[in-house]
């Protein structure tokens, strides 16, 4: 009965590791967030090709020159992620790593707001994606 | 999923304590609920908190276990705790967790440093129970402070005292990291000194015992030594946070 009741308890935390490493804590909510916070979002990040006019981009412009690699998240209705990152995104849904670095209003939809995220580091889900 | 980890985590904890005779059927299955409560309150973190007490009181329970059974003053049944126990230690963490569903109004914050205070209070009490009966002598805590055979009721020593005080430090640092109280951890700490302080003075004057009758019993005062601090606390922090 020990070792039913360890087995148990062995389980609980390998799955418990599991789910933090795959992300299933709640990530950052974006709406909250400010210049220098630390997130971490979960989804599957799209190449970002700004579209309309460049001017309205033009607070970004200078971030997007020094990265090569700039990828749009979206989450729902809420505010939109642009990750920039000196390494391309897995093809799949990532767990990503980052520091808000600037906010805007999204040149799209000036009603959401854009979160400029530099990217610390992708990581894939052992599991759950 | 992470209800799952909970309800794995809570079954093995149970049935590993019954299996290790530290509860009894009826304690194991009170422990199960009671954590139960805790967690979806407040979380594995929360949760994680509370489970240090029972190690804690496990392995004071088993240092000396031989000694205290000459000295008569061993917990019965090997040291075999019941639901009485189990709930005159956990139901005041339990109760103040139930403070999360009163946020705003209550800082879950404030939640958090009474529910760790009442967890560090009980854990600073058992400790001070379990080591400070091997203790030489002792003095009741209250004056003329009276020599007293150790493990009286209201009897302190410097080893319980030493105990108490390090049992509430291990509660508030684990609280400091887990509930993210970081410096507030103090708060932990000393009051939960005082909840077992409390439990010395209820047990000197309110606790029955087999020579003198009393409104309290063991369990009450085990509860009240975790409530009264955690209450303090409670009401203090929702008004300076």
């Amino acid at each position: 009965m020990a070792l039913v009741g360890a087995s148990l308890i062995a389980a609980a935390t390998a799955l418990g590791g599991i789910l933090v490493h795959d992300g299933e804590r709640a990530t950052t909510p974006l709406a909250a967030v400010a210049p220098g916070d630390a997130v971490l979002l979960k989804g599957s990040p799209q190449p970002f090709y700004p579209s309309g006019s460049l001017a309205a981009w033009e607070p970004v412009l200078p971030l997007l020159a020094t990265h090569n690699h700039t990828y749009l998240l979206e989450e729902g209705n809420g505010p939109l992620a642009l990750l920039m990152s000196d390494t391309p995104a897995p093809d799949a849904v990532v767990l990503t790593e980052g520091t808000v670095t600037f906010l805007m209003p999204f040149p799209d939809g000036p009603e959401r707001m854009l979160v400029v995220i530099h990217v610390g580091s992708w990581r894939q889900p052992l599991l759950f994606r | 999923m992470w209800l799952l980890v909970i309800l794995l985590a809570l079954a093995g904890l149970s049935i590993l304590s019954y299996a290790l005779r530290a509860l009894d059927l009826l304690g194991a299955v009170a422990s199960f609920f009671l954590g139960l409560e805790v967690a979806l309150l407040g979380g594995v973190e929360w949760l994680a908190v509370m489970t240090a007490f029972p190690i804690l009181g496990v392995l004071a329970t088993r240092i000396g276990h031989g000694a205290k059974q000459e000295l008569r003053v061993a917990e019965a049944q090997g040291g075999e705790r019941g639901v009485g126990n189990v709930l005159g230690n956990g139901l005041a963490g339990a109760l103040v967790a139930l403070a999360l569903l009163l946020d705003p109004i209550v800082p879950p914050k404030a939640a958090a440093l009474a529910f760790a205070t009442a967890i560090a209070a009980v854990t600073a009490d058992t400790l001070a129970s379990e080591l400070g009966v091997l203790a030489r002598s002792a003095r009741s805590i209250l004056p003329p402070f009276l020599r007293a055979a150790p493990g009286t009721n209201g009897a302190v020593s410097p080893l319980g005292q030493a105990a108490a005080a390090m049992g509430a430090g291990v509660i508030a640092l684990a609280s400091a990291w887990l509930l993210d109280l970081g410096p507030l951890a103090w708060v932990v700490a000393v009051f939960g000194f005082v909840g077992c302080q409390v439990d010395s003075v209820l047990g000197a004057t309110l606790e029955r015992d087999e020579v003198r009758p009393g409104p309290l019993s063991k369990q009450d005062v085990n509860f009240l030594a975790g409530a009264i601090p955690a209450f303090v606390v409670l009401v203090g922090a929702t008004l300076m946070l």
